[in-house]
């Protein structure tokens, strides 16, 4: 009660007092500018749906006559604008006569990480599609054959 | 004798009144700067740009030569190149790029509003 009393110990309770009421302004404002650009640094992420697409375009475009010849096959990156950077994509041709005839695009390790979604949680996974399609092969001799086309996007940048 | 004290003929009451305005004045002045950035945030043209550029380049994989897309962008400026969607929604604004993957051949028709876009 005598420090209270006195010219300094009053001095000191006021510069207390002020010290909180500013600590708590700062809080708030601190706190509602990192809740607004936690919610603003959310991106719309689309790697889906261009996943979905890439590979309807790569079907189009490697596909001639109903047919997909070896040498279309190898020259598939041609039909796409994408960076190789931001992309993995891998074709597979298989069935009993052939075996398998690969050809590949983009980054390599990208299909690792996406091997490894289910089992590792990842900051930035990357967007994985695999599919499988049924195709007419010429690779001189014409058959029937399995396509597997594996695609990775990356673009963390700009989707998550 | 009339002991009546007011704050303004206590000057400690004074100081004290004087501070407890200039402290309002300060948080007042702080919540409304709090509220114009939340409502620059909020109004979210930074996130529409991104929406707009996003589903315009999507449009532009997914469409087949010979199609030819509208698009009602009202007061958003999109630009189209070979390669790459930008949105802005003002002039002085960097806006939103986002790249398409297609080969196809695309045109660009700029009208009031609308923007047409011409696969080949």
């Amino acid at each position: 009660m005598k420090m209270i009393n006195s010219k300094k110990g009053l001095l000191g309770s006021e510069f207390v007092l002020w010290f909180f009421r500013f600590l708590i302004i700062i809080l708030i404002v601190a706190s509602v500018t990192f809740m607004v650009f936690a919610v603003q640094r959310k991106n719309y992420d689309v790697r889906d749906s261009e996943a979905v697409l890439i590979s309807e375009n790569i079907m189009d475009c490697i596909t001639k006559e109903g047919e997909i010849t070896s040498e279309s096959l190898d020259n598939f990156q041609e039909c796409i604008n994408a960076n190789e950077e931001e992309i993995y994509i891998q074709m597979e041709v298989f069935n009993a006569t052939i075996g398998i005839k690969k050809a590949e695009f983009g980054r390599k390790e990208l299909k690792i990480y996406c091997e490894m979604l289910g089992d590792v949680k990842q900051r930035y996974p990357p967007s994985c599609l695999k599919q499988m399609y049924i195709i007419n092969f010429d690779d001189g001799f014409k058959q029937t054959a399995y396509l597997n086309m594996s695609i990775a996007i990356a673009s963390f940048e700009k989707n998550v | 004798m009339n002991t009546r004290i007011s704050p303004f003929h206590d000057k400690r009451g004074f100081e004290k009144l004087f501070q407890f305005v200039i402290y309002l004045v300060i948080v007042i002045m702080i919540l409304l700067g709090l509220l114009k950035f939340i409502n620059n945030y909020s109004s979210g043209e930074a996130v529409k740009e991104q929406i707009l550029a996003k589903q315009i380049a999507l449009a532009i994989d997914a469409a087949k030569p010979g199609t030819e897309i509208v698009i009602t962008k009202g007061k958003f400026l999109v630009s189209v190149n070979n390669k790459e969607v930008n949105a802005r929604a003002k002039e002085e604004r960097q806006g939103y790029t986002y790249p398409f993957f297609t080969q196809n051949r695309i045109e660009t028709e700029q009208k009031e509003g609308i923007l047409n876009i011409k696969i080949s």
